[in-house]
Parts: structure tokens; C-alpha cells; sequence
């Protein structure tokens, strides 16, 4: 049976791909062509979904605001599923002290609160995007290596393992042809759902003003632009708003819906 | 239980020096001179030689950490380097208003939560429970800071209800002092914000809820509850409840975690006077020291947090505490 949560999910989250993927050719206007004489007009057929307080077209800034929120979520949640996957496959597959080791530096990173911790090593690196998504991946890291080694400390135990190393098979091949295959699906969950968060919080870091700069079309600089208008130009805080919830809602999905279908043991749950 | 209390009470000082050392090395990451980054491109030879030594830059890696360990022992977070004033006192100016939005958010989080996420495994299939899993995947995925400024452009900007922005007298001494008029004022400040951080997480929690009850309501021990006649309301509250809140429970430390990161964006939304408007600040002037402090409080407060929410867990499940201490045996 289908599901309706993991279509739903697919189908937004395949919207933001084809926009941030087709962004120069879904408009005439440029991202950063101003136009002063028409400043914060509203939704038009001229302009679809407006203009900002620069005259800028509202729509294709968003679809840029598309690529930078995609590309600095992925990178980081793709660096952050690299190394946490490495360091818990292989704390739990060796175990004694290079895990006691590694799980301290684990536990050292769960000491702060998420986005708290992204914002000091904001502070420390300065902005842009790098530096975000650096940060972002410091956050991220250390799930996929607690789920990671969960996954190996019960998988190592199981006869499979015992007749792979039997067979003469060397740590490396077992770690990576025996026991990642069995961490992928709850990891590949995992990460879906991190991107969600990892949108949310690069929107956070740039609404604060400290992700990456403007004149960079970011969603969250959009939408701290925007409150400035509220009394008047509700819009121009409403549509980035839109934009992140879109993706998110549609990562959140695809990540649910996946959960149900790959993971039935919930091991990916957070 | 005392055992286990002082065992989870002893592995928090691993925890505290790894926060404390990750704080220090902040100052480490910062790309070039540090004293330069902060004072910028144009400021004398004479003070950034003066800032380099106010940092200690001037001094061998280890000595820093050692001093920098021991002063924070001794309660000396160092001296904000635009504000000229210790940290520790302006940190502590701040940490009052953040505690209140916090904990405000954190129990409205939980109690909504819980209830909702209740209410839906009960009339599972119905429209409530329909109607409750959307708002609560429309709330995991609503980004804190857009549903704050919405709920700002409807409830204060178009309709005047409540305020938009700034706090009322502290709620703790509104209440103390009686005074009808400064707890309402409290109260009407304190609306805003602490719904706006607290969705999410209830979102979070009622979905977690509904999981973990449906589970529970199918165990025997619930159906055989229910044959020797007692009321819905009664098995529910007595054995599916109690029981059904346990995973839950071992979530709060995490989201508590989560909801100082959204208290941070919260605040600045709302012109709160707390810690994460104070931190927002210190980032964006660049003051590495009060960074580090701000930093520093915000762990410690989420360290507290996560041992006494570790400490009700494993007071109301033995199972916690003897996994613990066999794993540390």
C-alpha cells in the first residue's frame, strides 16, 4: 500500500529540488535586479509573489533562497552522517577503549544545547556559509554516531560476523560490507529528518543575522527583513515563512514515511 | 537509589570539564588574531596589545586553560570586552528572565502534550486524533521564529490583544508582591513568547504520547484493568498513563535542550531581556568573553536539567537505575 505520508512527502520536498535545481530559468528577473520605483508591490501577475522593500523580485529570490537553504543543510547533514556513520561503526565494532574514548568526545558535544552550539561556532568561525555549515554539522554528528554504534553493538554479536572473520574477512570488509548495509536504513531516516531541522536551524542562524550574508538571498534573512513590515507589508514575512515550512514539512514526511516503511523497530525514533 | 544518584551525579563532572574545555577553545577557533577580529581592522597597535594580554593571548596554550579552568571555579567568566563589566554579573542580570520563558514553555509544552497526545490514542481514528497528528506535524516542521511573528502580527499588531514586544514586572515577584495589576501585566508579556516556544515541543511530546500509549493500552495488564470494571478514566490515569509517560520522560532532558535553542530566537522576536537576546548581542558585537559565558550557562542550565529529569526517570523506573549501574559496574 502506498503511503500517504511518504507521497506527500516526496511531492515537496520534489517542488523545492526542481525549484532550487531550475531557479535562473523560472523567471526573467534577477535575484538582485532592484527596482525602486516598484518597492514591497504586492502579489501581481507581474510579479508572483511580489517585491521586497529593494523592489526585488519575490519569487525568484525565494527560489535562490532554495539552493543556499538545500546546499548548506545537505552538505552538512552529508558531513555529519560521514563522520558520525565512521565514528560509530567503529566504536561499537571495537569496542574497550577507542569506544570509552569516542563516546566522550560524543558526550562532550550532547553537553550544549543544539543551536546554542551552532551559534558559538558561528561566533568563533564568523559567517558564511562554510562556517555554517560547519557548525551544523557539529550539531548533527553525534546522532548518526550513537545510532550508528547502537546498530553495530547488537549486529557484531550475531553469527554472521563470527563467520565473516572466520572465513578470514579483515575488519575493514567486515565494518563496511557487513554491518553498514544493516545501519543504512535507519541512518538514511535519520538524515532525512535532520535536514529538515538543519533547514530550520540555517534559517534561525541567518534571521539572528548571523548565517550568511546579505545580499545572499537567504529565506532567514528575508524573513527578519520582512518583520520590519509587518504592519503594513504582512507578505514579505509570509512568504519565506511559507518556503521553509514547505520544505521542512515535506523533509519531516519523507522521513516519517520512510520510518514506516524501512524501520518498523523504530531504532531511527527520536 | 542513592547509589544511582551519586553515580549519575559523578558522571557530570566528565561532562562539565568537556563543556568547560569546548568553551575555552572557542577562543582557539576564532580565524587569525583574535584581539584584531574583535577591535577590527582599524584599532591601534596599542589596543590590541592590550586586549591580546586582557585575553591572555600573550601566554602559553596550557597556562590559558589552566587559568581559565580555575577562574571559572572560582565564579571569574572574565570581563566583556565592549560592556566593561564582568561577565558573570551581566549573565546574571539576564539568566532570571530566561529561566521564566523557559520553564513557562517547558510545562505548558509538557502538559499540552501530554494531554493531547493522550486524548488521541484514546479516539484513535476519529477526528480529533486526525485533526491533532496534522497540527502536530504542522508544529514539528514550523520553524519557532515564523510562528512567533505571526502569532505577533495577529494577536498584538492586528488585534491589539497582547503585547508584541518586552517583559512585565518578573513573574515571581508579581506574584509575591499581590499586586493584581503587575501580575496581570506579567502575565499578558509572558503569553506570547511562551506559547510561541512552547508548540513545537508539545508537538513534539503529543506525538510521542499517542506512540507510547497505544502500546500501553493493548498490554494485558491494561485489558485485564479494564474486565474487573474500573472507569476509562481510571485505567487511563492510573495504569496506561503512568506507564505510557516513561519514554517520554527520557525525551524532556533533549527537548529542553532544544527549547533553549528556540528561547535564543524567541527572545529577539519578542525584545525579551533574557540570556539568548544577551548572546544574539555578544555574537553580533563580536564579544568573544561573553559569548563564552553566555555559552557556558546555557550548557550548565541544560546539564541541571537533563540530571534531574535523569534522576525522576529513574526514580519511577528501577529498570533505569540497575541498567545504569550495571553499565558502570
Amino acid at each position: 500500500m502506498r503511503s500517504p505520508t511518504l507521497c506527500l512527502g516526496a511531492v515537496l520536498v520534489g517542488t523545492i529540488l526542481f525549484v532550487a535545481a531550475f531557479a535562473p530559468w523560472l523567471s526573467t528577473y534577477s535575484p538582485d535586479a532592484m527596482d525602486m520605483s516598484n518597492r514591497l508591490a504586492p502579489p501581481s501577475g507581474e510579479h508572483v509573489l511580489g517585491t521586497d522593500n529593494f523592489g526585488r523580485d519575490l519569487w525568484i529570490r525565494m527560489a535562490y533562497g532554495a539552493r543556499i537553504s538545500l546546499a548548506v543543510s545537505l552538505s552538512s547533514v552529508s558531513i555529519a552522517v560521514l563522520l558520525g556513520g565512521t565514528v560509530g561503526l567503529v566504536s561499537g565494532y571495537f569496542r574497550g577503549t577507542v569506544d570509552a574514548v569516542l563516546m566522550r568526545i560524543v558526550d562532550l558535544f550532547l553537553g550544549f544545547p543544539p543551536f546554542i552550539l551552532a551559534m558559538a561556532l558561528v561566533a568563533a568561525l564568523g559567517s558564511g556559509a562554510l562556517s555554517v555549515t560547519v557548525a551544523l554539522a557539529a550539531v548533527f554528528w553525534t546522532e548518526s554516531a550513537r545510532l550508528v554504534r547502537g546498530i553495530t553493538l547488537s549486529e557484531v554479536e550475531r553469527d554472521y560476523v563470527a563467520a565473516a572473520r572466520a572465513a578470514g574477512a579483515r575488519h575493514f570488509r567486515i565494518m563496511t560490507r557487513h554491518l553498514l548495509p544493516r545501519a543504512a536504513g535507519p541512518v538514511s531516516i535519520l538524515a532525512t529528518l535532520s535536514i529538515g531541522t538543519a533547514i530550520v536551524a540555517e534559517a534561525g542562524l541567518s534571521f539572528l543575522g548571523f548565517g550568511i550574508e546579505p545580499p545572499t538571498p537567504t529565506w532567514g534573512w528575508t524573513l527578519a527583513y520582512g518583520v520590519r513590515y509587518l504592519r503594513t507589508d504582512m507578505w514579505l514575512a509570509t512568504v519565506p515563512g511559507l518556503a521553509i515550512l514547505w520544505t521542512v514539512l515535506g523533509f519531516n514526511l519523507l522521513g516519517d514515511g520512510l520510518r514506516d516503511r524501512l524501520d518498523p523497530r523504530g531504532l531511527a525514533r527520536r | 537509589m542513592t547509589r544511582y544518584a551519586l553515580l549519575r551525579l559523578w558522571l557530570v563532572v566528565p561532562t562539565l570539564a568537556g563543556v568547560l574545555l569546548f568553551v575555552f577553545a572557542l577562543l582557539e577557533l576564532v580565524p587569525g588574531d583574535p584581539a584584531v577580529v574583535f577591535l577590527g581592522e582599524n584599532a591601534t597597535p596599542e589596543a590590541v596589545a592590550s586586549l591580546r594580554e586582557e585575553l591572555g593571548l600573550d601566554r602559553p596554550l596550557p597556562v590559558r586553560l589552566f587559568d581559565y579552568g580555575w577562574d571559572v571555579l572560582r565564579g571569574d567568566l572574565g570581563q566583556s570586552i565592549f560592556q566593561r563589566e564582568p561577565v558573570l554579573d551581566i549573565v546574571l542580570r539576564r539568566l532570571p528572565a530566561t529561566l521564566e520563558l523557559a520553564f513557562a514553555s517547558f510545562l505548558l509544552a509538557v502538559l499540552s502534550g501530554v494531554a493531547l497526545g493522550t486524548m488521541a490514542a484514546l479516539w484513535r481514528g476519529s477526528f480529533l486524533d486526525v485533526a491533532a497528528s496534522a497540527v502536530a506535524q504542522l508544529g514539528v516542521s514550523m520553524p519557532v521564529f515564523w510562528l512567533g511573528i505571526l502569532l505577533m502580527a495577529w494577536l498584538s499588531v492586528d488585534w491589539g490583544w497582547l503585547p508584541a514586544v518586552g517583559r512585565g514586572e518578573p513573574l515571581v515577584s508579581a506574584l509575591t508582591s499581590g499586586d493584581i495589576r503587575a501580575l496581570t501585566d506579567a502575565l499578558a508579556h509572558l503569553v506570547l513568547p511562551t506559547v510561541t516556544l512552547a508548540i513545537h515541543h508539545a508537538a513534539v511530546i503529543s506525538r510521542l504520547v499517542r506512540a507510547s500509549m497505544l502500546t500501553t493500552l493493548h498490554e494485558e495488564y491494561v485489558v485485564a484493568a479494564h474486565a474487573r470494571g474500573l472507569t476509562l478514566s481510571h485505567v487511563t490515569a492510573a495504569h496506561a498513563l503512568s506507564n505510557a509517560i516513561l519514554p517520554v520522560l527520557s525525551v524532556l532532558g533533549v527537548r529542553f535542550g532544544a527549547l533553549l535553542g528556540g528561547a535564543v530566537l524567541t527572545e529577539s522576536i519578542f525584545g525579551w531581556p533574557g540570556l539568548g537576546q544577551l548572546a544574539v548581542t555578544a555574537i553580533s558585537e563580536r564579544d568573544l568573553p561573553l559569548v563564552q559565558g553566555v555559552v557556558l550557562i546555557f550548557a550548565l542550565m541544560f546539564i541541571l536539567v537533563n540530571l534531574l529529569v535523569d534522576l525522576a526517570h529513574a526514580s519511577l523506573d528501577p529498570r533505569i537505575r540497575f541498567a545504569t549501574l550495571k553499565a558502570h559496574a
